[in-house]
C-alpha cells in the first residue's frame, strides 16, 4: 500500500487534487481510498488530503501520519519536519526543511506560475493543484498522463481544458533536485 | 332569557364529525372543527397536534372523525401537514385538502417555528388555530395567547397575566402568505365565506378561530355563541381577512364596551375598573390600527 | 467472511490484468504488495453487471436514495451530513430523481414532514447527524409508534457540549429505544446497499430504519462502490401488499389516544415486528446477494471459527480491526472478529452463538454511555448473561469525538486482552 498526502491551503484545490489523483489510480485499476483532513475548512487555512493506493481493497480507516509520498502546494516548513516521505513533489514556493537532507527524491515545479498562465484561480490566489499532479505523474511514472487527464475530465465540471493544460505543463516543467 | 340566538344548522350528509365525541359541552373548539370541515368537504386529510382535539376524537379504536387523521406531537402540525401535501404531490393526488387543526399552544408557542417555516416556504396547507387562549387540555395554564388580565391555573387572579396577547395574525402576515383571516362560530356566514375562500387559494392559508371554552373561561356552557358575539361586537376579536398584506374588516358591528364581554367570564372577574379601562384602551388602539391599515 | 467479498475478488482479478497491461505493478516504495490475483475468478458469472464508481459515504447514501426512487425528501443541513442533501438536490435538478424536496427549518420538522409524507403512502427519506438526530428524538418515537417505514441516514458525529464534529456513535446509540432499526455500516458500499435493504425491510415490518456511518471515515472518504442498476433495485423493492395509509376513500386515524390495554398491545406488536425484522434482515440479505452479489447479516464472523480471542466491533473500526486480525493470524495468534451490524433489533442469539466458548472478548465502542460504558459492550454482556462458557469480557472505549484508532491501538487492545483483562479499557 502507498500512502500519499497533499498539503496546501484552503482555496488551492487540495481536496480536489486528492480526489483527482485517487480517481486516476482507480481508473488505472488500483484500489483506492481518499479523504480530506477531517475538520471544518476555511479559505486560507492549512488543508491536507490523503490517498491510499493498493492492489487489494483498502480496509483500514484511520488517519495517515507517515505518508510515503507528499505533494506540497503550500506547507509550513516546521510541520514538514515531522514527516519522513520518500518522494516529495513540491511547488517552487515551498521551503523544504534542511533536516530532510538529500536522502529522498525531491521534484520541484513552479505550480503557481503555471496556474496563473493557465488562468486557474484569480488575481488573489492561483490554483496549482493540477500542475502539481502533472509533476507527480512524471515523478512517479506510475500513472499514464492520459489516465490523469481522463480523471481531471471526470472530476472537474469546469475549466477542464485549462486544467489539463496546467497538468501537462507541470509534467513538462518539473525538475528533479534531490537524490 | 334569550341568551342564545337561534341558528338552524341542518344536519346533513356533509357532517364530518359524529356525535359522541369527547368535547366538553359548549366547546368552541369542536364547533370550529365541525363547521370548517363541513365547508371544506370530505376530500380532506387532517392532522392534529397534541391539544384538546386529541382527546375529542375519542379513544382507539373509535373515532368521531369521518376523515383520515394523523395525530402528531404538539409542535409539528404545520410540518406534518406540509409533509402530507408533499406526499400527495408525489402520489399525484392533487385534489385533496390538507388541514391542520391546532390549539393556541401548538400555534402561538411551541408550534410557531414549524408554522413559520411552513409559511415562509408557502406550503400548500390550510392551518386552523382554534384559540381558547390557554393550555386547556392540560388544565388551563397560561399561553402566549392568553389575554391581558386573564387568570389561569398558572396566573391566579391576584397574579393575573400582565402581558398582552401575542398578535399571531400580524406574525403570519409578516410571512406574506396568500390568505389569513379570523373566524368565529357565532358568525357562520362570515366563517363560511372565509373558509370557502381559503379552500380555493393555493399556498399557506391561516385561519384564527376564537374558541370560547366554558370550563377554562368560566362561563355557562350554553353561552358559547353569545360570548363569541360579544367578543366580536366589543372588538376584542375583530373579524378580518387579509389577502397577502391587504387587510380588511369583514364585520363592523356596533361597538359595545369590553366590560360586557369580560364580565361574563370568571377569568376576568378580579379586574378593577382601572384594568378594564386599560383593556378597553388597548382594544380601541388595535381596532384603529386595523382601520388605518385597511 | 461475507460472501460479498466474492465479487470484490472477481473485480480485483479483472483489474489486476489491467494493471499489468499498463505496466504499473505498484511497489516502488514501502514494500507495497503486488496485485492480488484471486483463484476464484471463475465465480464471476454469478455477479450481475453494475458500474463501479469512486464515491464518498455521503454520495453512496444519496445514490442509495436515488436508486430507491424516494418520493419525498425533507432535510436540514448539518456537518457532516450536508453533502447527502446536496447530492440529492443535484440529482433532482438533473432529472435523475423525481422527488419532492423540502428544505425545512429544522431537523425536527424534517422528520415531521417525512411522517406526513409516509402516512399518505410516499417513500420518505431524510438524513442527519448528531445534534440533528438528538433534536429529532421525540419524533423518532412517534415515527416508530405510527409504524411509518421511513429510512434515515445518520452520519455518526459526537454530541456536544463541547462542540465536536467528528466521528462518535453516541448520537445514534442514544436513540436505541425509539423503535427504529439501526444498521451500522463498515464501508461506503455497505451504506449504499443497506439503504436499499432498509426500505425493503422497513416496508415489510412497518418500522423505520436508521442507516448509520461514521463521520469522515466514511462520509467524506472516497472509495470504490459498486452501483447497482436502478431497474434491479426497483425490482428488489417491489411491494406485494398495501400498507395502511391516510386515504380519503378509507378514512382512518393514526396515533389516536389508546388506553393502557391497547397501548400495551401496540408496544408489544412493535417488539414482535422487531423480532420478525431480525429474520427478515437475513432473508432479505440472501435475496440481495442473489441479485447483487453482496451479502450482509445482523452479525458477521471473521476468522472466528478457531479463535480464542475475539474483537467485537461496529462501524468503520471494523475494517481496521480486520487488518489487525490478519496480522495477528500471520503471527500465529488465534484471534477473530465479530462485526455487529444491528444494534436494533439486537441479534442476541447470533451473538451468543458466535461468542460462547471463546476465551476472551474485547468489545470496542466508539461511543460512551456516561456512567454505563460502551453501549455495544453492555448489549453484548446482557446477551451473554446466563449462558454457559461465557468468555472474559473487556469493554474498550475508543475513538470518541473522532479520536483516531490505528492498527497499533488495536494491537495494544489485543495485548491487554491476552492478559485476561476484564472491565473497561480506555483507549486514549
Amino acid at each position: 500500500m502507498i500512502e500519499i498526502a497533499v498539503y496546501g491551503r484552503g482555496g488551492q484545490g487540495v481536496v480536489v487534487a486528492s480526489h483527482i489523483l485517487a480517481h486516476a489510480y482507480f481508473l488505472a485499476g488500483y484500489e483506492v481510498q481518499a479523504f480530506p483532513m477531517f475538520g471544518p475548512e476555511r479559505r486560507g487555512t492549512p488543508v491536507q488530503a490523503y490517498i491510499r493506493v493498493d492492489a487489494k481493497p483498502v480496509r483500514k480507516r484511520c488517519h495517515i501520519s507517515d505518508p510515503a509520498e507528499v505533494i506540497l502546494l503550500h506547507a509550513d516548513t516546521e510541520i514538514l519536519k515531522s514527516l519522513n516521505p520518500q518522494l516529495v513533489v513540491a511547488d517552487a514556493g515551498v521551503v523544504l526543511p534542511k533536516t530532510w537532507g538529500d536522502k529522498r527524491e525531491v521534484w520541484v515545479c513552479d505550480g503557481m506560475t503555471i496556474a496563473s498562465k493557465c488562468h486557474l484561480g484569480n488575481e488573489l490566489v492561483s490554483v496549482p493543484n493540477t500542475a502539481l499532479l502533472g509533476a507527480y505523474c512524471r515523478a512517479t511514472g506510475r500513472l499514464k498522463k492520459k489516465t490523469l487527464y481522463e480523471a481531471i475530465g471526470e472530476i472537474l465540471h469546469k475549466h477542464v481544458k485549462d486544467n489539463i493544460k496546467a497538468c501537462r505543463m507541470g509534467y513538462q516543467k518539473v525538475r528533479k533536485i534531490g537524490k | 332569557m334569550a341568551r342564545v340566538t337561534q341558528v338552524t344548522i341542518p344536519r346533513q350528509m356533509t357532517e364530518l364529525i359524529s356525535s359522541g365525541h369527547k368535547a366538553c359541552p359548549g366547546c368552541g373548539g369542536i364547533l370550529v372543527v365541525r363547521h370548517v370541515l363541513r365547508i371544506i368537504g370530505s376530500k380532506t386529510i387532517i392532522t392534529v397536534p397534541a391539544s384538546c382535539l386529541t382527546v375529542m376524537e375519542g379513544e382507539y379504536p373509535r373515532s368521531a372523525f369521518k376523515l383520515p387523521l394523523f395525530h402528531t406531537t404538539i409542535e409539528t402540525a404545520a410540518a406534518v401537514a406540509a409533509g402530507i401535501r408533499a406526499g400527495l404531490r408525489a402520489k399525484q393526488q392533487n385534489d385533496i385538502h390538507v388541514v391542520a387543526f391546532a390549539g393556541d399552544g401548538g400555534t402561538y408557542d411551541i408550534g410557531l417555528q414549524a408554522l413559520s417555516g411552513a409559511a415562509e416556504r408557502n406550503e400548500d396547507i390550510l392551518y386552523v388555530c382554534y384559540d381558547n387562549e390557554a393550555y386547556m387540555n392540560t388544565g388551563l395554564q397560561r399561553s402566549s395567547s392568553t389575554p391581558y388580565g386573564a387568570s389561569t391555573s398558572t396566573t391566579s387572579s391576584d397574579n393575573f397575566k400582565t402581558q398582552q396577547k401575542k398578535d399571531i395574525i400580524q406574525i403570519m402576515l409578516a410571512h406574506n402568505i396568500p390568505y389569513a383571516a379570523t373566524i368565529c362560530v357565532s358568525y357562520l356566514d362570515d366563517l363560511k365565506m372565509k373558509v370557502k375562500k381559503a379552500a380555493s387559494i393555493e399556498g399557506t392559508r391561516f385561519l384564527l378561530a376564537l374558541a370560547p371554552c366554558p370550563p377554562g373561561w368560566g362561563y355557562s356552557s350554553d353561552r358559547t355563541i353569545e360570548l363569541g358575539r360579544l367578543a366580536v361586537r366589543s372588538r376584542v376579536f375583530p373579524l378580518l381577512e387579509a389577502e397577502h398584506d391587504k387587510i380588511r374588516l369583514t364585520k363592523r358591528p356596533a361597538k359595545i364596551p369590553v366590560s360586557r364581554y369580560l364580565s361574563m367570564q370568571n377569568r376576568f372577574r378580579h379586574l378593577t375598573d382601572q384594568e378594564i379601562a386599560r383593556i378597553q384602551e388597548n382594544v380601541d388602539d388595535k381596532w384603529r390600527n386595523i382601520f388605518k391599515a385597511e | 467472511m461475507a460472501a460479498g467479498t466474492v465479487c470484490l475478488c472477481v473485480r480485483i482479478y479483472a483489474l489486476s490484468s489491467k494493471i499489468k497491461r499498463q505496466g504499473l505493478i505498484i511497489p516502488t516504495v514501502k514494500g507495497v504488495e503486488s496485485a492480488h490475483m484471486n483463484a476464484n475468478a471463475k465465480r464471476s458469472s454469478c455477479v450481475p453487471s453494475s458500474s463501479r464508481k469512486l464515491l464518498t459515504g455521503n454520495e453512496a447514501a444519496a445514490l442509495g436514495a436515488v436508486l430507491c426512487s424516494v418520493e419525498v425528501i425533507a432535510a436540514y443541513p448539518i456537518t457532516p451530513q450536508t453533502t447527502i442533501v446536496e447530492t440529492l438536490s443535484e440529482a433532482i435538478a438533473k432529472g435523475e430523481l423525481r422527488a419532492q424536496f423540502m428544505e425545512v427549518e429544522s431537523e425536527h420538522s424534517a422528520l415531521a414532514a417525512c411522517m406526513g409524507a409516509s402516512a399518505v403512502g410516499a417513500r420518505a427519506y431524510t438524513a442527519t447527524s448528531s445534534q440533528g438526530l438528538t433534536l429529532m428524538h421525540e419524533l423518532l418515537f412517534w415515527t416508530a409508534g405510527a409504524r411509518l417505514p421511513i429510512v434515515m441516514v445518520n452520519v455518526n458525529r459526537a454530541v456536544g457540549a463541547p462542540w465536536n464534529i467528528w466521528a462518535d456513535q453516541l448520537d445514534s446509540v442514544a436513540q436505541r429505544d425509539t423503535g427504529w432499526m439501526q444498521f451500522y455500516c463498515e464501508t461506503n458500499q455497505e451504506v449504499l446497499d443497506t439503504t436499499i435493504q432498509a426500505y425493503r425491510i422497513s416496508e415489510n415490518v412497518l418500522l423505520p430504519s436508521l442507516v448509520v456511518m461514521d463521520a469522515f471515515y466514511l462520509s467524506h472518504t472516497w472509495e470504490p462502490v459498486y452501483v447497482p442498476e436502478k431497474r434491479l433495485v426497483t425490482q428488489f423493492l417491489k411491494q406485494s401488499y398495501k400498507r395502511p395509509i391516510l386515504d380519503v376513500n378509507r378514512p382512518c386515524s393514526f396515533g389516536a389516544l389508546a388506553g393502557p390495554d391497547n397501548y400495551f398491545i401496540f408496544r408489544r406488536s412493535m417488539h414482535m415486528a422487531m423480532e420478525e425484522a431480525l429474520c427478515l434482515i437475513t432473508q432479505v440479505g440472501t435475496e440481495f446477494e442473489r441479485m447483487f452479489g453482496r451479502r450482509y447479516e445482523p452479525v458477521e464472523e471473521y476468522q472466528l471459527k478457531d479463535a480464542h480471542s475475539v474483537f467485537v466491533t461496529a462501524g468503520s473500526i471494523t475494517g481496521t480491526a480486520r487488518n489487525v486480525v490478519d496480522s495477528l493470524r500471520v503471527e500465529g495468534e488465534r484471534v477473530g472478529l465479530l462485526k455487529i451490524r444491528n444494534l436494533r433489533p439486537f441479534p442476541i442469539e447470533r451473538v451468543r452463538k458466535a461468542l460462547m466458548g471463546k476465551k476472551r472478548c474485547a468489545v470496542i465502542d466508539r461511543n460512551l454511555s456516561v456512567g454505563g460504558g460502551g453501549v455495544f459492550y453492555t448489549e453484548v454482556k446482557a446477551a451473554l448473561c446466563g449462558c454457559k462458557k461465557v468468555p472474559k469480557l473487556m469493554g474498550v472505549v475508543a475513538g470518541l469525538g473522532g479520536k483516531d484508532v490505528k492498527e497499533h491501538d488495536l494491537m495494544k487492545v489485543y495485548r491487554t486482552l491476552e492478559r485476561d483483562t476484564q472491565g473497561l479499557l480506555w483507549l486514549g
